[in-house]
């Protein structure tokens, strides 16, 4: 079972595309940026982070309730393939505050502060598979 | 410096009170429903600020929620805190 199962997001609000690495705190996976993308592609990749950052943490459906000192550093156009690291930072009571970087070939080109609320999952690791 | 008057610049500053002075926090002021109107994330911010400034984790909500009241009982906190390290 895939980390990004749980989350609620259908196409096309889907932006975390893939997970290829996942440890106690960090989570990172890709955004592959489609001309078909529904919204602008730096608002999907900041979503992409949003979405990794619920695949790491969260058991079921929980909330983004709040984005800060995001910054977009280079426009990303169809066909980039953003390469997100997102980070737990702290957690308390059910809000989790997570800090996110997207880079392409290596340069970062967003990156973000995201708070989620929701039950953390339990189980090995900070989210149980399956 | 006054300890209270480190939390309130502490809070300031982490919360982002833009136009707010330490002489516009009252010590006994709620910070959260009726008061400052801090939210969820406020008070997460309030943990991270506790730990990075004084080295101080709180992982129990029911205490939090009793030293999260106002500056009075945040620097009551970080006080007793303090003294047991102390010891």
């Amino acid at each position: 079972m895939s980390w990004l199962s749980n989350l609620p997001h259908q196409i096309p609000f889907r932006a975390a595309s893939a997970v290829r690495r996942v440890d106690e705190k960090t989570i990172e996976g890709d955004y592959l940026c489609t001309v078909n993308d529904f919204l602008p592609a730096s608002v999907m990749a900041v979503e992409a982070m949003a979405q990794f950052a619920g695949g790491l943490v969260l058991k079921e459906q929980g909330f983004l309730t709040g984005v800060d000192r995001c910054e977009v550093l280079r426009e990303i156009v169809p066909g980039d393939v953003v390469a997100c690291t997102v980070t737990l930072e702290a957690e308390f009571g059910g809000t989790f505050r997570f800090s996110g970087i997207g880079r392409i070939d290596g340069v970062d080109v967003v990156r973000g502060r995201f708070y989620l609320a929701g039950n953390r999952a339990e189980g090995q690791g900070p989210r149980a598979e399956g | 410096m006054d300890l209270k008057r480190k939390l309130k610049e502490l809070l300031i500053e982490r919360l982002k009170f833009e136009d707010m002075t330490p002489e516009d926090i009252g010590d006994d002021d709620p910070l959260f429903a009726g008061g400052l109107g801090l939210d969820s994330i406020d008070a997460l911010e309030i943990v991270v600020m506790l730990e990075s400034e004084f080295g101080i984790k709180v992982k129990n909500e029911s205490s939090a929620r009793d030293y999260f009241r106002s500056v009075s009982t945040l620097a009551e906190l970080v006080e007793k805190k303090r003294s047991e390290a102390a010891v």
